[in-house]
C-alpha cells in the first residue's frame, strides 16, 4: 500500500434527514501528509470513518491504488479517533496487546514491540496498571502507541491535537514526522490551522459537507496570493506610487527604515519583475510577498459560504 | 473474520471471570446456600447434650406419671415448690407447676424457671399434657373401646401418582418434580437476566468510554457484539458446570450418608430400606424419589433454554445498550425488559400449577416466555417432539433478534448527543 494512494472518490453519506458529506473527492499520495479541514460539522469524521470502513458510503467508493479498499487492507490502517477511549479496568500493556492482536499481530510480536515504544516513551513502569490510575497525558501515549503498533502504512489522526496537551501535541507532531520519514501515509483531520502549515504535504478543506479547495499547501496558498508585499527601505529617498504597478497601501517609519505595504495591480506578475522596478528608486532592506495563512484561506472559504 | 470474534470472545469471557463478583457468586453463593441448608442438622448434630432437669410438681397427683424422661429433659417428680428451686443451688433447671385438675381448668399449668423457658420444653409439656387431658376426656364418655376407634381414625391416605408412558407405568412424584422445575426456572430467569445485563452493560461501557471507535476500526460492528456475546456465554456456562459440578458433589455426598445412590442407578424400593437402614421413612422416600428425577435430561434442557434466551435477550439489551449514552438511561430502558421477563415468570409458576393449560401450551413456543415456562413443563414429563419445536421457535427467534439488534448496535455505538427516541431507533434498523 505504500506506493499505493488512497483516493476518495465522489462519497456521499446520508444520514436520517440530512446529508453528511456530499460528493467528496480527494486523492491522499503515498508518503505525504494530508490534512482534512474544515470547521466542526463538516463532514470530516463521517468521511474518516468512511475511510476507515466504520460507516459504509452511500454512493461513491474509496480505492487504493486502483482497486476498492477491503475490509483486509483494515491491519494496514492505525486509526485514531477523535472521541479517544480505553478500558479503564483494563491494564495498560493487556490492552495494548489486545488492541493490537486486533490489528493481526500475533501477542509475541505485540509484546515485543509494545515494550520497545513503552521504553522510547519512558513508560514501561505502566504495563501492569490500569487504565483509570493513568492521567489523561498517559492514556493519550497508550492510544498513540496502539495507533501505530501495528506498524501501518497509512495512519489515520482524526482532530490529533485537540484534547492534546502541549507537550504531548509537540511529541505527536515529531512521532508524524518521523512516521512520514519512514514512508508512512498520514492523513488526519484539524481545525487547528497553525498545524496544517507546519506539517501538511497536502489539504483538503470540507465544508458544509462538500470539498471546497484542495491542493498541495503551498499551490493552495498561492493561489490565494493577494499581491500584497511587504517591502522595508532605507528612509532616505521614498518610493513614489506607480499605479501601473503597484499602489502604496500603508507606510510607517521605524527609525532609518521606511515599511511599505504594496499592493501589485497586476497579480500575474512575478516578484522579480515587481522587485526589478523597485531596486531603482529605493534601497531595499527586505521584500517579501505576504501569503496567507491557511487560517486566512480558511476564514475566507468557509465564512464566504456561510454567507451565501 | 472468525479469529476476531474469538479474539473478542476471550477478552470477554477473562475480564468477566476475574471479576470479583462472578468469583463471590460462583463459589461462594452456593457454599453460603449449602451452609444455610446444612446450619440445622448441623445445629441438631452439635445441641448441647446437657440433660435439663425438671422437676415436675403436680398437686392433683394424675399427671406426674405422663411425664417420660428423654435426652434432653429429666423429670423428677417433686412433692411442692421450695425456695431452693428460685436459686441457682439446686440442679433444678426447670420446675412444671400443676395446680389443678387440667379437665376442668386447663390452664392451671406452669413452667417456671431462672432462665427463660426453653421452646422446646413448653412444647414438650403442653404435649404431653394435651395428650394425658384427651385420655381423660375420653374416659369421661365413657364410650367402651373409644381408644381403639381413635386410634383407628387416625390414618392418613396416601394418594400415590402413576404416569403412563410408551415403557409402561411410571412412578410418578410430582412434587419434587415441581419443585426441580421451580428450582430450574428461577435459575434460567437469574441467568438469562444477568448474563444479559452483563453484556448490555459491556456494550454501554465501550460506548461511554468511548473505546468503541477504536475497535470498529479493526473488527466489523457484528463480530464484536457476536464476540461479546459468545464471550459472556460462556462465562454463564462456565458458572453453570462449576454449579453442576458442585450438586453433582453434594448429591453423592448425600447418596454416601444415606446410602441412597441419587444417580445413576433406578430408585430402590423405599420402606424396605427404611427398615433396613433405620432412617425416618418420609425422608428416605423424598430422597429416593429425588433419585428418580431425570437430571440429565433437565440439565441438558436447562443449558438449550439458557443459550436460547440468553441469546434472545441479550441481543435486545445489547441494542439497548447501544442506544443509550448514559449507562442510567439503560437502567430505565431495562424496565420494561424486567416487566417482561417478570411475566415469563409468573407464567411459569402458574406452569407450576396448571401444567395443561392452553395459556401455558403457548408460552411454551413465545420466545418470550418459552425459556421459563420450558424449564417447569419438561421435568412434568413434556414430549419431546413439543420440546424440540420449542427450542427451535426460540433459536430462531433469537437469531432473528440478533440480527436486528446488530444492526441498531452498529449505528448506536457511534451516535452520542441526546437519548434517540423510539422512533429514531427503529430508523436505524434500516441504514
Amino acid at each position: 500500500m505504500s506506493n499505493n494512494c488512497l483516493e476518495v472518490r465522489s462519497i456521499v453519506k446520508r444520514f436520517a434527514g440530512h446529508v453528511a458529506i456530499d460528493g467528496v473527492s480527494f486523492t491522499v499520495q503515498p508518503g505525504r501528509i494530508f490534512g482534512l479541514l474544515g470547521p466542526n460539522g463538516a463532514g470530516k469524521t463521517t468521511t474518516i470513518r468512511i475511510v476507515n470502513r466504520i460507516l459504509m458510503p452511500d454512493e461513491g467508493e474509496v480505492l487504493l491504488g486502483d482497486r476498492p479498499m477491503t475490509d483486509a487492507d483494515l491491519a494496514r490502517v492505525g486509526y485514531l479517533p477523535e472521541e479517544r477511549g480505553l478500558y479503564k479496568k483494563m491494564k495498560v500493556g493487556e490492552q495494548a496487546v489486545y488492541l493490537a492482536r486486533l490489528k493481526g499481530l500475533s501477542r509475541d510480536e505485540a509484546e515485543k514491540r509494545l515494550r520497545r515504544w513503552f521504553d522510547k516513551f519512558e513508560i514501561g513502569g505502566w504495563w501492569n496498571r490500569k487504565v483509570e490510575e493513568l492521567s489523561k497525558g498517559m492514556q493519550q501515549k497508550v492510544q498513540f502507541i496502539a495507533t501505530v503498533l501495528h506498524e501501518p502504512e497509512l495512519v489515520i489522526l482524526d482532530e490529533p491535537f485537540s484534547g492534546f496537551d502541549p507537550v504531548n501535541a509537540e511529541l505527536l507532531k515529531k512521532e508524524v514526522l518521523e512516521l512520514k520519514e519512514k514512508g508512512c501515509t498520514i492523513m488526519f483531520s484539524s481545525h487547528n490551522m497553525n498545524s496544517v502549515e507546519e506539517i501538511c504535504d497536502d489539504i483538503a478543506l470540507i465544508n458544509k459537507s462538500k470539498v471546497v479547495l484542495s491542493g498541495e499547501v503551498d499551490e493552495v496558498r498561492a493561489r490565494y496570493r493577494t499581491g500584497y508585499y511587504q517591502l522595508v527601505a532605507a528612509a532616505d529617498r521614498l518610493l513614489p506610487e506607480m499605479p501601473e504597478l503597484f499602489r502604496i497601501r500603508k507606510m510607517e517609519a521605524k527609525r532609518s527604515e521606511m515599511c511599505y505595504l504594496l499592493e501589485a495591480e497586476n497579480p500575474a506578475m512575478s516578484n522579480s519583475d515587481l522587485l526589478r522596478h523597485i531596486v531603482d528608486k529605493v534601497e531595499v532592506r527586505s521584500f517579501a510577498e505576504q501569503l496567507p495563512s491557511m487560517h486566512d484561506i480558511f476564514l475566507k472559504e468557509v465564512g464566504g459560504i456561510t454567507e451565501e | 473474520m472468525k479469529n476476531k470474534i474469538l479474539l473478542v470472545a476471550s477478552r470477554e469471557f477473562s475480564v468477566n471471570v476475574k471479576k470479583r463478583s462472578f468469583i463471590v457468586t460462583t463459589i461462594v453463593m452456593p457454599v453460603l446456600m449449602l451452609v444455610v441448608m446444612l446450619l440445622p442438622v448441623m445445629l441438631m448434630i452439635f445441641e448441647d447434650t446437657d440433660r435439663k432437669t425438671v422437676a415436675v410438681v403436680d398437686v392433683t397427683g394424675e399427671y406426674v406419671s405422663a411425664f417420660e424422661s428423654n435426652d434432653s429433659y429429666l423429670y423428677v417428680p417433686t412433692e411442692k415448690m421450695t425456695n431452693a428451686m428460685r436459686s441457682d443451688s439446686t440442679d433444678t433447671d426447670a420446675v412444671v407447676y400443676i395446680s389443678e385438675n387440667l379437665v376442668e381448668n386447663p390452664s392451671a399449668v406452669t413452667v417456671f424457671s431462672r432462665n427463660e423457658v426453653p421452646l422446646t420444653l413448653l412444647a414438650e409439656v403442653e404435649e404431653v399434657l394435651s395428650d394425658k387431658v384427651r385420655e381423660q376426656k375420653m374416659k369421661q364418655y365413657d364410650i367402651p373401646k373409644l381408644e381403639a376407634v381413635m386410634a383407628d381414625l387416625q390414618q392418613d391416605v396416601e394418594v400415590g401418582a402413576v404416569r403412563w408412558t410408551d415403557e409402561g407405568e411410571q412412578q410418578s412424584i410430582p412434587q419434587v418434580l415441581t419443585i426441580v422445575g421451580g428450582i430450574g426456572m428461577f435459575l434460567i430467569y437469574i441467568f438469562v437476566m444477568g448474563y444479559g445485563a452483563m453484556v448490555m452493560q459491556s456494550v454501554s461501557e465501550e460506548k461511554t468510554n468511548r473505546i468503541v471507535e477504536l475497535i470498529v476500526s479493526s473488527v466489523k460492528p457484528v463480530q464484536l457484539l457476536l464476540g461479546k456475546i459468545i464471550g459472556i456465554g460462556c462465562v454463564g456456562l462456565l458458572q453453570m458446570a462449576i454449579w453442576a459440578v458442585l450438586l453433582l458433589v453434594v448429591m453423592l455426598v448425600v447418596g454416601m450418608v444415606t446410602g441412597i445412590a441419587l444417580i445413576g442407578q433406578p430408585p430402590v424400593d423405599a420402606p424396605s430400606m427404611a427398615a433396613a437402614g433405620g432412617i425416618d421413612p418420609d425422608i428416605l422416600s423424598a430422597v429416593t424419589s429425588v433419585a428418580t428425577v431425570p437430571f440429565l435430561k433437565i440439565f441438558i434442557v436447562f443449558v438449550l433454554c439458557f443459550l436460547g434466551g440468553y441469546l434472545f435477550y441479550a441481543s435486545f439489551l445489547a441494542a439497548i445498550g447501544a442506544a443509550v449514552n448514559e449507562p442510567q438511561d439503560s437502567q430505565q430502558l431495562m424496565m420494561p425488559v424486567i416487566i417482561v421477563l417478570m411475566l415469563a415468570f409468573y407464567m411459569g409458576y402458574y406452569a407450576m400449577l396448571n401444567p395443561d393449560s392452553t395459556a401455558v401450551a403457548w408460552s411454551s413456543y413465545i420466545p418470550i416466555t418459552s425459556p421459563i415456562v420450558l424449564m417447569v413443563r419438561v421435568p412434568l414429563g413434556m414430549p419431546l417432539y413439543e420440546v424440540i419445536i420449542a427450542l427451535g421457535v426460540l433459536f430462531l427467534s433469537a437469531f432473528v433478534m440478533l440480527k436486528l439488534s446488530s444492526k441498531i448496535y452498529r449505528t448506536g455505538i457511534l451516535m452520542y448527543g441526546k437519548k434517540p427516541s423510539f422512533k429514531e431507533i427503529f430508523k436505524w434498523l434500516h441504514y
